[in-house]
C-alpha cells in the first residue's frame, strides 16, 4: 500500500453495518461499504443527515457497534473485533455521559484511574486537561453543578486527558446555543492544533463542518457522497445531494446537444443557454440528462455593462431576463427569487454592499448572469 | 390569587394530609400516651404510671430479643437485596425486550397467599421434608436433622425468599435509569466491565439498593407469623412478643411501648443508611 507518511490513523476499508428489522423485518443497513482513510492529525468530519449513518460510523471506530462486514485500522492494526476499552481512542459523546455521582475532578481521572496511573502522574495531568479546558476553578463539582457549556468542557478534558491517538466527538456541540457553538467551535480548532491529535467528528451541521474541518465526507444512506476538503465539497459537489445538503443551490435540468470533438455541449433554459461540460468519465450517450447546480450568491442581478461586454475575459457570462417573486432581507444580503421565462426559478443572493435595503422589489424585472465556470453539471 | 392558590392546595393536599393525620399521626399518639397507662382496661386504664418503662429497661430478656430481631432483619435484608441484585441486573442488562415479562414472572409467586408458600416451606425443610430427603439420599447426612426447620435459620430463609421479588423492584428501577452512554464512556475510557459495575453501576443503583434495605428491614423487623410458624422456640422474634401482649398477656401499655422502642431503632438506623449512601446528590440527575 502507498503509505507515505506511516499508517493511516484511521482506515476503514468496505465498513458495514446491518441492524436487525423491527419484528423480524428486513434488516436495515445502517452504512453500506463505507472506506475511509484518515490521516495523522487530521481534523475529519462526517456530515450528513439524523439516520444518514455518521453516528453508527463513529460507534464502529469507538468499538460500541461490531461491524457486519468490512474493516477497520486505527493506525494501521486490525481493530475490527477490539472491545472499546482496548482501542486507542476516546469519545465525546453527545450528551456528554457525564458520570453525576464523581466530582469534575473524578471524572476527568477516570481514564487514568483505570489504567492504574500512579496518583502524583494522574493528578498532574488531570489538572493540565483541566487548565487546558479552563475549568480548574470547578474540579470539586459535581456534573449537575455545571452549564452546559462546562459540562461539555468536562467531557472534553476527561477524554484528552487519556492522550488518544484518535479523539471522536459525536455532536458535541449539538445541546449548546449558537454564540456558545461559534466560540466552541473556534476552540475545539485550536485545541485540535495545539494537541496534534487525529479528530473525527460527527455532525448534521454543514457550516460548522465547513468552519472546522481539513476534510469532509459527506453521508447519505449509509454510503459516502463525497469525501474532500471543505473548498471542493462546495464547489464542486458530485451530486444532487450534496449540492443540495451544503449550503443553497439552484438546480437546472440540462440534457445533452452534441458532442463534436470530444467536446460535449449540453442545453439548458430550453436551449437558450448551452454550455460545455467535462463528461468526468460519464457517458454522455448513456445519460442525456443532466442537472446543472449554480450557488446562489454566484448568480449576477442586473450586472453593470461593462461585464456584460465581456470586460472579463476567458470566461463567458450567460445572461436571461426574470421577474422578482420573493425578496427577503437578510442583514449581509438580499435573497431573491427571480422567475425566468422558461418556467424555471432562480434563487439569488445579491449582498447588500450599498444600499440599506432592497434594491428589488417584487414583479420588477431584472437580469442575472452566471459565468460559465460556476454552472456545475451534477450527472446521475 | 395567593388565596386562590391556597385554597388549591387545600383541595389537592388536604385529603392525603386528614388521612395521613387521623390514621398515622393521632393513633400514634394514642400509643404513645398509653406507654404511661396502668393496664388496658377499666379504672386501671386511667391511671397513669412509668412501671412499664421500668419494666422494659429491667427486663434483659426483650433488649436481647429485640438486638437479635434487628440482627437477623439486618440479614435478611442484606441477603435479600444479595440475591436480587443478579436478577435486577440481569433484567435491566441482558434480558432486552423481555425484561417486563420476567419481570412479571418475578412477581408471581406473590399471588398465592402468604400462608400457603410458609407451608410449602415447611414441607421443603421438615424432618421428613424434601430438602432433609435430598441430604439424606446424597449421603451428607445420615439421618435427618430437625435443626433446617424451627430455627433462626430458618425464619431468615423463608423471610429471604418472600422479599427477593420486593428488593428486586426498586434496584431493577434504579438501574433501569442509569444511561447506556455512561456505560459506554467507561468502556471508552479503557475500563474492564467488572469495574464499571463497581465504580459506576453499583454506586448509581445505591439509592435502589437503599429503598430495597427498607422495604425489607423494616416489616421484617415487625414480624411475628413467619417466626410463628417455622422459628420455633429459638427463632421468635420480637414482633412475637408485642403480638402476644397484646393478645394473650393483654398488656397494651407494654405492648405500646415495646412498638415505640423498635421504632426508635429504626430511625437513627434509617438515617446512617441515608447518610451512607447519599441519596440526594445521586438523584440530582
Amino acid at each position: 500500500m502507498d503509505e507515505p507518511n506511516g499508517p493511516y490513523a484511521v482506515e476503514l476499508r468496505q465498513l458495514t453495518k446491518q441492524f436487525p428489522g423491527r419484528g423480524g423485518g428486513q434488516p436495515v443497513t445502517a452504512v453500506d461499504h463505507v472506506s475511509l482513510q484518515i490521516g495523522q492529525g487530521e481534523f475529519f468530519t462526517l456530515l450528513g443527515p439524523s439516520g444518514c449513518g455518521k453516528t453508527t460510523t463513529l460507534r464502529m471506530i469507538a468499538g460500541f457497534e461490531l461491524p457486519t462486514a468490512g474493516d477497520l485500522l486505527i493506525q494501521g492494526r486490525a481493530m475490527t473485533n477490539i472491545p472499546p476499552n482496548g482501542r486507542p481512542v476516546n469519545t465525546v459523546f453527545q450528551n456528554y455521559a457525564l458520570f453525576p455521582h464523581m466530582t469534575v475532578a473524578d471524572n476527568v481521572a477516570f481514564g487514568l484511574r483505570v489504567k492504574r496511573v500512579s496518583k502524583a502522574e494522574r493528578e498532574q495531568r488531570v489538572q493540565e486537561a483541566l487548565a487546558l479546558v479552563q475549568l480548574s476553578d470547578l474540579r470539586q463539582r459535581r456534573p449537575a453543578q455545571l452549564s452546559g457549556g462546562q459540562q461539555q468542557r468536562v467531557a472534553l478534558a476527561r477524554a484528552i486527558v487519556n492522550q488518544p491517538q484518535v479523539l471522536l466527538l459525536d455532536e458535541p456541540l449539538g445541546a449548546l446555543d449558537l454564540k456558545l457553538r461559534r466560540e466552541m467551535q473556534l476552540e475545539l480548532k485550536h485545541l485540535q492544533a495545539h494537541l496534534g491529535i487525529t479528530f473525527i467528528y460527527v455532525t448534521h451541521d454543514q457550516e460548522e463542518a465547513l468552519t472546522m474541518s481539513d476534510r469532509i465526507a459527506v453521508m447519505q444512506q449509509g454510503v459516502v457522497q463525497q469525501a474532500a476538503d471543505p473548498v471542493t465539497i462546495y464547489e464542486h459537489p458530485v451530486n444532487r445531494f450534496v449540492a443540495d445538503f451544503i449550503g443553497e443551490s439552484n438546480f437546472l435540468a440540462a440534457r445533452v446537444a452534441a458532442t463534436t470533438n470530444g467536446r460535449t455541449e449540453v442545453d439548458l433554459l430550453h436551449g437558450a443557454w448551452r454550455l460545455p461540460v467535462s463528461l468526468n468519465g460519464h457517458g454522455a450517450a448513456s445519460q442525456p440528462a443532466l442537472t446543472i447546480t449554480v450557488r446562489p450568491e454566484k448568480v449576477l442581478l442586473a450586472p453593470p455593462a461593462e461585464l456584460l461586454n465581456g470586460a472579463m475575459a476567458g470566461s463567458k457570462l450567460y445572461c436571461a431576463q426574470g421577474v422578482v417573486q420573493e425578496a427577503v432581507y437578510i442583514g449581509t444580503d438580499t435573497r431573491y427569487q427571480v422567475a425566468l421565462p422558461t418556467g424555471e426559478s432562480l434563487v439569488v443572493r445579491a449582498p447588500n454592499m450599498r444600499q440599506r435595503g432592497q434594491d428589488y422589489k417584487v414583479g420588477d424585472t431584472v437580469q442575472v448572469a452566471v459565468y460559465e465556470e460556476d454552472l456545475r453539471p451534477l450527472w446521475g | 390569587m395567593e388565596r386562590n392558590k391556597l385554597s388549591w392546595l387545600t383541595l389537592f393536599i388536604g385529603p392525603s394530609a386528614l388521612w395521613l393525620l387521623l390514621l398515622f399521626v393521632l393513633p400514634m399518639g394514642a400509643m404513645a400516651l398509653f406507654t404511661f397507662r396502668a393496664g388496658s382496661f377499666g379504672a386501671e386504664r386511667e391511671v397513669f404510671t412509668l412501671e412499664h418503662y421500668r419494666d422494659f429497661l429491667s427486663q434483659h430478656s426483650y433488649h436481647l430479643l429485640l438486638w437479635r430481631s434487628t440482627w437477623m432483619s439486618l440479614w435478611v435484608a442484606v441477603l435479600s437485596i444479595v440475591l436480587s441484585y443478579p436478577v435486577a441486573h440481569y433484567l435491566v442488562f441482558r434480558a432486552g425486550d423481555r425484561r417486563i415479562l420476567y419481570l412479571l414472572i418475578l412477581m408471581v409467586p406473590g399471588w398465592i397467599s402468604f400462608l400457603l408458600r410458609i407451608f410449602a416451606w415447611k414441607v421443603i425443610l421438615g424432618s421428613g421434608g424434601a430438602l432433609n430427603s435430598l441430604l439424606l439420599w446424597s449421603g451428607l447426612i445420615h439421618e435427618a436433622t430437625p435443626i433446617l426447620l424451627y430455627s433462626p435459620l430458618a425464619v431468615v430463609v423463608v423471610l429471604v425468599y418472600v422479599w427477593i421479588p420486593f428488593a428486586a423492584l426498586p434496584i431493577f428501577a434504579s438501574l433501569q435509569r442509569i444511561d447506556n452512554s455512561l456505560l459506554e464512556a467507561a468502556a471508552d475510557l479503557g475500563s474492564p466491565q467488572w469495574e464499571t459495575f463497581l465504580r459506576v453501576v453499583l454506586p448509581l443503583s445505591m439509592p435502589g439498593v437503599g429503598a430495597a434495605f427498607f422495604l425489607v428491614f423494616i416489616p421484617t423487623l415487625g414480624e411475628y407469623v413467619t417466626p410463628l410458624l417455622v422459628g420455633g422456640v429459638n427463632g421468635i422474634m420480637y414482633g412475637n412478643v408485642i403480638q402476644s401482649q397484646f393478645s394473650r398477656a393483654l398488656n397494651w401499655p407494654l405492648g405500646s411501648l415495646l412498638s415505640l422502642v423498635m421504632l426508635v431503632v429504626v430511625l437513627p438506623i434509617m438515617l446512617l443508611f441515608n447518610r451512607l449512601i447519599k441519596l440526594e446528590e445521586i438523584v440530582e440527575i
